[in-house]
């Protein structure tokens, strides 16, 4: 359909920077989702691009046209809000219906359309009911099916699951994807959820306070973290002071206690003060010394069903540890183990 | 004695007989004026017998009958106009900033509570001061004054309190400003400007003070009249009257809580704003 193209994005709420210099670029077909806290901006970055609201500077590009200065109407833009934002004395049938009928089709060919569409987000037989009268995720679905029908060359979805009950919202989830890869349209998906982003998404641009921290595939934001902050959004990782040691090939960190075998990374030398993240289930656990491995003791053991959380005290800081179940097996408190994490797992940054 | 244990007898029954009194002084004058209007004594003295006398009178000529239609083009006329102020006062309020959004309609507080007699008496100085005097024109401005306040309140509270997202969403379909409004908006606040509309029409068709003050010499609003005559002597007519506007006005509370009725329904079991 089209590509989005966001190029030097900057907004200003009176004094408070909401976006700063904000690009990044949706490919055509990809479900691209804007991750970060509330706060960080995504809402207003989507509503830029929906044309809801101005950019002081910068442009959006939508299939390669510049549509920084056309207004909301004349965007043709599927939009799916937070709260669904259905029209409430419509009902289904005639919420669907209403941007085909701003287009003044005619009114067979929006019948038959917007069956099409009633049948494509699964809601046969409400066509009649009232906004009222219909559950969070049946409003979702008609919002959605609302945003299609004008097809549009991209869509935008501001939190649209996070009214939704869980399982509801695992449902939609697999849903809207359905839907998006269905009609192959470009998608912007704005969600504070880092679970949801990793789910859905071809790509997640990760923000914080108005920047962009990081834009990639969900495997590799997650794996290779390019800032402390992307490595603690993106699932809990552990966080420890440390400083950089060792010889040219031979690098370490080496923290209160403790050191483990690095890889090299430019911009840093040795002697430097460093952050490292490790995530926990990226630690392997021994019962037995070997080479680069590092004594820790075990404080406390939690079962969770398929996966154990161990914490555990490695030199003067503690580590949380996960492992499948199996591993831990007859683990107690005070036990000695021993750990393993390879090089390239193992993340530093300035700090 | 426990705080859940129902009451004690005497209790309740002093309580029913109290609501009972209340009841019967709210309402029995209402229900005599109701009563005497179709009873033939011309001086209100039992014993009652029927007659609709007084609305044939009333109906072939009366002065009463050309106040009250000319007090109710008057009510309708300044009523729809505070309906459409209300709503366009309420909608730019909306875009403008936080400061106004609570200075604004704290000053249309005022003329809710200044007492109309006072109005009456500014209202009339700015007049003539402007050259109009006491006219037509005055009246009206000055009685939109008196129930403007009351239909923007309505409004505005309204719209304050519920989600811009269904306009939003309207304007992404490809609605331009006008149709967001014609199909949007206006439908979602329309049961409290409908709500504003009948205040305001009830209490311009009540304001007495301001139309004796403004009112141009020989033009006579229907309080204006009963006024009068009541001064230099009344018949049963006033009574005939007063019964059908008892109605009216037993209509128009009949349906504004209609109104709230299905508002209820229309925007979502007592969920306000989203």
């Amino acid at each position: 359909m089209a590509e989005i193209r966001i190029e030097n994005i900057t907004k200003t709420f009176g004094e408070t920077q909401v976006l700063n210099n904000i690009s990044f670029q949706a490919p055509d077909g990809h479900f691209v989702s804007l991750l970060g806290p509330s706060g960080c901006g995504k809402t207003t970055l989507l509503r830029i691009i929906a044309g809801l609201e101005y950019a002081d500077s910068g442009r959006v590009l939508v299939g390669g046209k510049d549509i920084t200065a056309v207004p909301v109407e004349k965007r043709n833009i599927g939009v799916v809000f937070q709260n669904y934002a259905l029209i409430p004395h419509m009902t289904v049938f005639h919420n669907i219906a209403y941007g085909l009928k701003l287009r003044k089709m005619d009114k067979n060919e929006i019948t038959k359309r917007v069956r099409e569409y009633i049948a494509l987000v699964g809601l046969e037989g409400l066509e009649d009911r009232k906004v009222p009268q219909l559950s969070g995720g049946q409003q979702q679905r008609v919002a959605l099916a609302r945003a299609l029908i004008i097809q549009p060359p991209i869509l935008l979805l501001d939190e649209p699951l996070s009214a939704l009950d869980r399982k509801i919202r695992g449902e939609m989830q697999y849903e809207i994807r359905r839907i998006q890869r269905q009609t192959g349209i470009t998608t912007v998906f704005v969600t504070h959820d880092q679970e949801e982003a990793m789910t859905m998404s071809d790509e997640i641009l990760l923000l914080h306070n108005g920047n962009v921290e990081q834009m990639d595939t969900p495997e590799k934001l997650y794996n290779n973290p390019s800032s402390l902050y992307a490595s603690d959004f993106l699932g809990k990782a552990n966080t420890l002071d440390a400083v950089l040691e060792g010889e040219k090939g031979a690098w370490r960190v080496t923290g209160n206690g403790w050191s483990f075998p690095v890889r090299e990374k430019e911009g840093f030398a040795p002697g430097q003060k460093v952050c490292v993240a490790i995530r926990g289930e990226q630690i392997t656990m021994h019962r037995k010394p070997g080479e680069d491995f590092f004594p820790a003791k075990v404080e406390s053991v939690i079962f969770t069903g398929e996966v154990c959380r161990i914490q555990a005290g490695l030199g003067g800081d503690t580590l949380a540890i996960a492992c499948i179940n199996v591993d831990a097996e007859g683990l107690r408190p005070g036990d000695e183990i021993y750990l393993h994490i390879p090089k390239e797992k193992i993340h530093y940054f300035s700090r | 004695m426990g705080r859940n244990k129902p009451q004690g007898r005497g209790f309740r029954l002093a309580m029913k007989i109290w609501l009972g009194v209340t009841m019967f002084i709210l309402f029995f004058p209402i229900a005599i004026i109701i009563l005497m209007s179709f009873n033939t004594s011309r001086y209100g003295t039992f014993p009652f017998e029927f007659t609709l006398q007084w609305y044939e009178k009333l109906f072939s000529g009366s002065e009463l009958i050309a106040s009250t239609i000319f007090s109710f083009w008057f009510s309708l006329a300044v009523s729809t106009v505070s309906a459409i102020l209300g709503i366009t006062a309420s909608l730019a309020l909306r875009r403008l900033s936080q400061k106004w959004n609570k200075t604004f309609p704290t000053l249309m507080d005022v003329p809710v509570i200044v007492p109309w007699l006072v109005q009456g008496v500014s209202l009339l100085l700015l007049f003539n001061w402007l050259g109009l005097g006491r006219s037509i024109v005055s009246m009206f401005l000055g009685n939109l004054v008196a129930v403007m306040p009351h239909s923007f309140l309505l409004t505005y509270s309204r719209v304050m309190t519920m989600s811009p997202s269904p306009e939003e969403a309207g304007r992404t379909l490809g609605a331009s400003g006008f149709r967001v409004f014609r199909d949007i908006t206006f439908r979602m606040i329309f049961p409290a400007v409908l709500a504003g509309w009948l205040m305001s029409f009830v209490l311009c068709f009540n304001c007495f003070s301001l139309q004796y003050y403004l009112a141009p010499f020989g033009t006579y609003t229907l309080p204006m009249r009963i006024f009068t005559l009541i001064r230099s002597g009344c018949e049963p007519d006033i009574n005939a009257v007063a019964t059908i506007m008892c109605v009216v006005t037993f209509l128009a509370i009949l349906l504004l809580n209609k109104i709230g009725f299905s508002a209820d329904q229309l925007f979502g079991r007592g969920k306000k704003g989203s």
